[in-house]
């Protein structure tokens, strides 16, 4: 019994160290920087010395409670946004299960690349596509024309349809790319369920229905709760490259919003505890999803 | 094994160029030569230098200069991380951070004694800057920190003409205008309709190559800049730093959003909007796209003489040599802004001032270039080149050089390979200054050879106002001087000292005007897209209420308490 228990101390301690490294980078990299979170209390200015850095207590999470308007307006986008993705989230399951009905495997691999690649593509290359495809010279536009048409399509400045818009270029740019877990969750599903549905007189629809997508599920909910944990994090690089005045109201983001308020106007601190806001009301909606998950589903991710 | 170790530097320094770490400056050779980083925005080449003016300036002062560059986000940190480059200038609206904080980050040396020793041109060419900054630019230390450059000493007798305006204005296709019938213009509402015509005439001939064209286009990555700064100068008011605009008839300063002239610029654009007249993409384009609509001829309007008199020689060098922007003696507005140059005996002020930095491992030798680009053989080489190279005497007189105007001729980008005019912000003196040997530092703007380079287009309308006035016009700028003097036409160009002597204001103030800016940057095109009057008035309405939730009446009470306080140091403080 002894050296049982001797052997489970050292397996442990063996596994232990084997994570210690992952701990440290961890501690490292996201918890001693919670360190700079003190700034928020600060008049922290770029190049300030430190002896010169005075504490000001509340003083920058009651100036972003003044100017809550714009903080609400920001706040409006980033929950529009990310509903919208909510939404739509079952899209790349849906893409990864159509893909897995082609039989051909030649242009199974050909689509799944396909549309894979524009992952890779920065945003900054999906901007200049854009333009080039929709400014009034664009081939959009220049289409339009050819057909006679005199109205200039302009997605880019259009106000009314910019969280649409943005969905979609997302979208375009991430659908073969998230639908790779789903991929590879499908080809985990046991042959065997599929036999027995086709031998119970399943056709494929009443099998994707009775056998795939149940076996997907858990997968979605993982993923689902993920994304709600960020639902304030909808990406920074995507509203930078396409933020302009006429779409400034829809597509400034909290990411973009702590960007201005620290980087393009110097105000660090303040851009610092709309940072702490975030990360509050992100561990809040993962922690609320997580009991709702084990409330409904009987399981959840924590 | 020493492979091996090459290759690990290699792929480390490779490793951290590629990640934006900086790699420190080399120390000096083994020929004494220092290799010195230096600040620069306007250097399109940015690195280690090897043209005509930067090897002139090895072999003279054994310095190389390692041009450095970026937006606010770089400066900001490297001023953070304490590795500013070891030649700096103050510049808030470029680089996010005051003269003031650059001092109080403890990051500049005191320049005092470097100058007494190192600095004889410093010391003697426009030496009142030097006390203004120590008054006005140390923080209340009454050191030196900065060397205020771009000084100017205007010549009464004979005031500097401009080649068409000096800076900023609102210049129009003079080809489309011509090709109309030049119409006469009395209100900007006239403007609005000449602009409209010239719309009209260049869509139906197809002036584009099927290309969408616009009367008025814009670029979004300067916010408000082109809906408002030519306008509001032309309406008789002049923009000073942190948004501040100064009235040269009354003195009255306020922040821009507070003022009509302001509001009227935007009412201009409003009512072009609403004509048709402004290019959609205006508000979603970069401000290289505005160019490349100029020169593919989709624009007919631009804002200021820099981007005229470049856009011109573009479109020569495109074969569109009867294209060009000029300035309309009248186009409605009150006043034209730089007919003459304005008078600088403090330069620019703390704008653009060298400073050095304690990274600076040689201090001495940068004073030594510092005080060469004070100096007149310096302002010389900086504006143009070398002498035998660039430019030489010819029967007494200044001129280039053939290979020189054929350069200049046929390589557009001809300041990147020669140097000549690149470093301009490290010169104590503007490129109109008169020297001792009787030419401007930039002998390129003497009048002989501001007519000598005259463009086609340039030509034209020199030729159209002789004919029209009965003058002689050696180019562009003195058709309207010759206005001016006739009085027909108003331009402000006096000097207002006070503008240099205000204090920085408070951290509090430039935050909350940076946090108005970023929110007027999209009420300003919400106004100027508002469909009629009515909406434009609600729109201005809702900004006013915004910008005082957001304290502006705070940070303009400030900022007009500082410039009330410049207005009576200027009283006392003698330029002369």
């Amino acid at each position: 019994m002894k050296s049982k228990k001797r052997k489970v101390d050292k397996e442990g301690k063996r596994l232990l160290l084997m994570a210690l490294p992952f701990v440290i980078l961890v501690i490292a990299f996201s918890y001693v920087p919670l360190f700079g979170w003190s700034y928020a209390f600060t008049n922290y200015r770029a190049g300030m010395p430190r002896e010169s850095i005075e504490f000001v207590g509340l003083k920058q999470f009651i100036a972003i409670w003044n100017n809550r308007r714009e903080l609400f307006r920001v706040l409006r986008n980033t929950f529009a946004l990310s509903l919208i993705g909510l939404v739509f989230s079952p899209l790349p399951m849906a893409f990864a299960i159509m893909l897995n009905e082609i039989k051909s495997q030649k242009i199974r691999k050909f689509v799944q690349t396909f549309t894979t690649l524009p992952n890779f593509i920065s945003w900054i290359v999906v901007f200049t596509l854009a333009f080039a495809m929709f400014s009034s010279d664009g081939m959009v536009n220049n289409v339009l024309r050819h057909f006679g048409s005199s109205s200039i399509v302009n997605p880019i400045g259009d106000s009314k349809h910019a969280w649409m818009f943005q969905w979609g270029l997302a979208t375009w740019k991430t659908l073969g790319w998230n639908a790779i877990i789903y991929m590879a969750s499908i080809a985990g599903i046991d042959q065997e369920l599929y036999d027995a549905a086709h031998v119970d007189g399943a056709n494929r629809w009443q099998s994707i229905l009775h056998v795939t997508i149940p076996g997907l599920y858990p997968t979605f909910f993982v993923l689902l709760l993920l994304q709600i944990s960020n639902i304030l994090s909808n990406g920074f690089d995507q509203y930078f490259i396409f933020y302009n005045p006429l779409t400034a109201d829809k597509i400034e983001v909290l990411d973009y919003y702590v960007y201005k308020i620290g980087v393009l106007t110097n105000n660090y601190p303040q851009s610092i505890a709309l940072g702490m806001f975030k990360t509050v009301v992100s561990v809040t909606l993962l922690f609320g999803a997580n009991a709702l998950s084990k409330k409904v589903r009987g399981n959840s991710i924590i | 094994m020493r492979n091996l170790k090459k290759s690990m530097i290699a792929a480390l320094t490779t490793t951290m160029l590629m990640s934006g770490i900086s790699v420190p400056a080399m120390a000096a050779d083994d020929d004494g030569t220092v290799t010195l980083t230096i600040w620069n925005n306007e250097v399109m080449a940015p690195g280690l230098q090897d043209n005509d003016v930067a090897k002139v300036i090895e072999e003279r002062l054994g310095i190389k200069m390692d041009i450095i560059s970026g937006d606010s986000q770089k400066f900001s940190v490297l001023l953070a991380g304490g590795d500013l480059p070891d030649i700096v200038y103050s510049n808030y609206a470029q680089q996010g951070v005051d003269s003031a904080s650059l001092i109080s980050s403890g990051q500049l040396i005191p320049l005092d004694d470097l100058i007494e020793e190192y600095g004889p041109n410093i010391k003697a060419n426009f030496p009142v800057r030097l006390e203004f900054s120590k008054k006005y630019a140390s923080n209340g230390q009454d050191k030196i920190y900065y060397i205020p450059v771009l000084c100017y000493e205007e010549d009464p007798e004979h005031p500097d003409i401009s080649y068409t305006i000096e800076n900023v204005g609102l210049e129009v296709r003079w080809d489309v205008y011509r090709a109309i019938g030049c119409p006469e213009i009395e209100t900007t509402d006239d403007f609005l309709e000449v602009l409209k015509e010239m719309q009209d005439y260049a869509r139906e001939n197809d002036l584009a190559d099927g290309k969408q064209i616009y009367a008025i286009s814009g670029w979004s990555d300067w916010g408000l800049w082109p809906w408002w700064l030519a306008n509001a100068r032309e309406l008789g008011w002049l923009d000073l730093n942190n948004n501040v605009i100064v009235n040269r008839e009354t003195l009255e300063t306020d922040i821009i959003y507070n003022t009509d002239a302001f509001w009227d610029s935007l009412a201009f654009y409003n009512k072009a909007y609403n004509m048709g007249l402004v290019d959609p993409e205006a508000f979603t384009m970069k401000n290289d796209q505005f160019w490349e609509k100029c020169h593919n001829g989709q624009v007919l309007m631009t804002y200021a003489s820099w981007q005229s008199e470049n856009m011109n020689k573009t479109l020569v060098a495109n074969g569109h040599a009867d294209w060009g922007f000029e300035k309309l003696p009248h186009d409605g507005y009150p006043f034209i802004s730089g007919v003459n140059s304005t008078n600088a005996p403090l330069g620019q002020g703390i704008e653009y001032a060298t400073a050095i930095t304690t990274s600076c491992e040689y201090p001495e030798k940068a004073m030594e270039l510092i005080d060469f680009c004070n100096s007149e053989e310096g302002a010389r080489l900086l504006y143009s080149g070398e002498e035998g190279v660039h430019w030489q005497y010819e029967d007494g007189k200044l001129v280039p050089t053939e290979e020189m105007k054929e350069k200049i001729k046929t390589d557009s980008s001809y300041t990147t390979s020669t140097g000549v005019t690149l470093y301009n912000k490290l010169s104590g003196m503007r490129d109109i200054q008169v020297m001792s040997d009787g030419a401007p530092a930039n002998i390129f703007l003497s009048n002989e050879e501001k007519a000598n380079n005259m463009l086609d287009i340039d030509k034209d309308y020199c030729e159209y106002y002789s004919e029209k006035l009965g003058g002689e016009y050696l180019y562009p700028g003195m058709v309207l001087n010759d206005l001016k003097e006739k009085g027909e036409l108003a331009s402000q160009s006096e000097y207002l000292l006070f503008t240099s002597l205000v204090q920085n204001p408070s951290d509090e103030t430039l935050n909350i005007i940076d946090q108005c800016n970023q929110y007027m940057n999209v009420q300003g095109v919400k106004a100027i897209m508002a469909a009629d009057e009515d909406e434009f008035a609600a729109v201005r309405e809702e900004a006013m209420e915004q910008l005082d939730a957001m304290n502006l009446p705070q940070a303009t009470e400030e900022m007009k308490q500082l410039y009330d306080e410049a207005k009576a140091a200027a009283e006392e403080f003698s330029v002369n």
